[in-house]
């Protein structure tokens, strides 16, 4: 018997309170399953694997178009200066109007003839994107599985008396533990949320990149700009076809002349895949809404080229928008590695640079040059939804796979814009936010 | 799928290291009230004691893979072994494990006590008179009582000297006995 044994008191009180089970705090133990394994919940009844299949969704839709039928889609828009029409209002075309082709006149030349007459075409655009869509599946922890038991009431039962055993022979090995454990010393080792001050500013570089459009298969001449063809019936000295008619002249007869027999003129053009950089700024009113702004810069370019059998239509103009963007966003999830969001808005966007260039050049050597300037304002509604992964808190990498809807400039430019006024884009960026 | 019980202390702990829920839910509802006690019995505050619960069994569920089972008992002495560890870090993170308030009026012996006594004495109202006790008295005492630890042991997991254990547990059971003997005697009028 050992000293303890004697001592009645303390002998006595271990007895008595060696199993003591004190009431436990209600919902204790859900509290410790959360922890221990986050619910698992249905994908399908998950708003966050909803949000990530619509932004995968989003994303493939976007890449599949973008890769399949963009670069080929046919365009129709186009402001046409086909033969046809000439076909119809030249009906009484005199005898022999072929000679005309071979007619001498007076060159207009402004540039060199290898500028504008380039023997290829860079053929085929590459497209790539790189879409991560983040699915942000749950976890499903096969352990935390719930498994309902038949006859459990009588196995726990079973088990609590079979559990009532001595501490006797016990032999436990036992590290020393963690620091006193408080539920925030926890939490903050398995809690997903950011944590600390909400960062209301973020400031982020973005790409942003959409479709081109491609057409090789028109007849007839063709024009990017809405009267700008040339080829007006109306603009044909009345004593056409002489041998005196200067070379701006010469496309409208050559547009005629294929018109009275002769392999109609084949035009081929492309709205080149747009580009488009920039900075924005964007401030979070709340956790939850913030509004983003920024500065733009996008090139448009297009090229057109028709080809007849005496001579070269070409077109080309590249036009510099700088923009200004405004959009609102919803966060609808924010937590230590994913942001996603929605953002609605519209962008202003003011060409500082628009050069449009024309050359036609006749089969005998002549050629002529139209040089023109555009500056059109352009307004956009914008529309996308955003994944952020944050590389840490204040940095991260994010995706907006988007739409937008671009309404008429007003300045008769074919752009891929006017031809496609509603397109998808897809916007990559970084963002620091402090 | 339905999952059968774990009906022993064994196939218990086999299947809680395997990390399956519906056993730990089982040794949470076994064992989490008896933890609690300890817990409150070393800390002597419910709302602390009820976050070394929490945190006791989050180490519990993540260490299973350190447990070796030894015969009947040994989950729980293990668990117990825990829980006490954890309350001892948190009393000498607050530095109340070597606290010695003086008591006024402290008798100079103890009281005699018998074990109908202590059996007439309502486990909720020993746990009171403990709860009550001074950090150091408490710890003391409970490393004494139910750890089994000598005073050398004591006095080296507390930094605290021998004597002071001794003289710690003594004052301990002056309290203890003397609040039990009021009490019995409050009960007999």
């Amino acid at each position: 018997m050992s000293k303890r044994d004697d001592d009645i008191l303390l002998e006595g009180i271990r007895k008595r309170l060696e199993n003591y089970s004190e009431p436990l705090p209600e919902g204790s133990w859900a509290l410790l399953e959360k922890e221990l394994c986050p619910r698992k919940i249905p994908f399908y009844r998950s708003w966050r694997s909803w949000s990530a299949a619509a932004v995968l969704l989003a994303c493939i839709f976007s890449l599949g178009w973008w890769l399949s039928g963009a670069f080929t889609e046919k365009g129709g828009a186009l402001p046409v200066a086909d033969a046809g029409s000439f076909r119809q209002q030249n009906q009484p075309l005199p005898e022999g109007f072929p000679a005309v082709a071979a007619a001498q006149g007076t060159a207009k030349v402004e540039m060199p003839l290898g500028k504008v007459a380039r023997p290829s075409r860079s053929g085929q655009l590459l497209a790539s994107a790189s879409v991560a869509a983040d699915e942000d599946a749950a976890i499903g922890d096969i352990a935390c599985a719930e498994e309902a038991v038949a006859g459990k009431e009588e196995a726990e039962e079973t088990f609590r008396e079979s559990g009532k055993d001595s501490l006797a022979g016990a032999s436990v090995v036992q590290k020393r533990n963690q620091p006193s454990g408080r539920r925030a010393w926890m939490a903050s080792n398995t809690a997903p949320k950011r944590q600390g001050k909400r960062q209301k500013w973020s400031m982020g570089v973005s790409y942003l990149n959409m479709g081109a459009v491609k057409n090789e298969g028109l007849s007839g001449f063709h024009s990017l700009k809405e009267g700008q063809g040339g080829i007006s019936i109306g603009q044909l000295p009345s004593h056409s076809f002489s041998t005196a008619l200067p070379a701006e002249d010469k496309l409208m007869q050559d547009a005629l002349l294929n018109n009275v027999g002769h392999e109609p003129p084949r035009t081929r053009y492309e709205h080149k895949m747009p580009v488009s950089t920039g900075f924005s700024f964007r401030y979070a009113f709340t956790d939850r809404f913030a509004i983003e702004t920024g500065l733009t810069y996008t090139m448009l370019s297009s090229e057109l080229e028709s080809n007849s059998s005496t001579g070269v239509y070409v077109e080309e103009y590249k036009l510099h928008y700088l923009g200004i963007p405004v959009k609102g966003n919803w966060i609808f999830l924010d937590t230590k590695f994913l942001t996603m969001y929605l953002s609605a808005g519209f962008a202003l966007e003011k060409s500082v640079s628009g050069k449009y260039e024309r050359v036609y050049l006749s089969g005998d050597g002549e050629n002529a040059v139209w040089n023109e300037t555009v500056k059109p304002m352009q307004w956009s509604l914008l529309g996308n939804v955003g994944v952020q992964f944050n590389a840490t808190e204040r940095f991260g990498i994010y995706v907006e796979p988007g739409v937008a809807h671009y309404f008429d400039d007003g300045s008769g430019v074919q752009t891929i814009r006017t031809e496609k006024p509603t397109n998808f884009n897809l916007q990559l960026g970084l963002r620091w936010t402090y | 799928m339905n999952a059968r019980m774990p009906i022993n202390e064994q196939e218990l702990s086999e299947r809680c290291r395997q990390q399956d829920n519906h056993a730990r839910k089982v040794l949470y509802e076994l064992y989490a009230g008896q933890m609690l006690g300890i817990c409150m019995r070393y800390v002597g505050n419910r709302e602390i004691a009820e976050d070394l619960l929490h945190d006791g069994f989050l180490k519990i569920f993540t260490s299973f893979d350190k447990f070796t089972y030894r015969g009947a008992g040994s989950l729980k002495a293990w668990m117990s072994r825990i829980m006490v560890n954890l309350s001892i870090e948190y009393l000498r993170k607050n530095d109340a494990a070597g606290q010695s308030v003086e008591i006024e009026e402290l008798p100079d012996t103890i009281a005699d006590t018998t074990e109908e006594d202590i059996a007439f004495i309502p486990q909720e109202v020993l746990m009171k008179f403990i709860e009550e006790l001074p950090a150091g008295y408490r710890t003391v005492f409970n490393l004494y009582t139910f750890e089994e630890k000598s005073h050398k042991e004591i006095a080296a997991m507390l930094g605290i000297n021998e004597r002071t254990s001794a003289s710690q547990l003594f004052r301990a059971k002056a309290v203890l006995a003397k609040r039990i003997k009021e009490y019995v005697r409050d009960a007999d009028r």
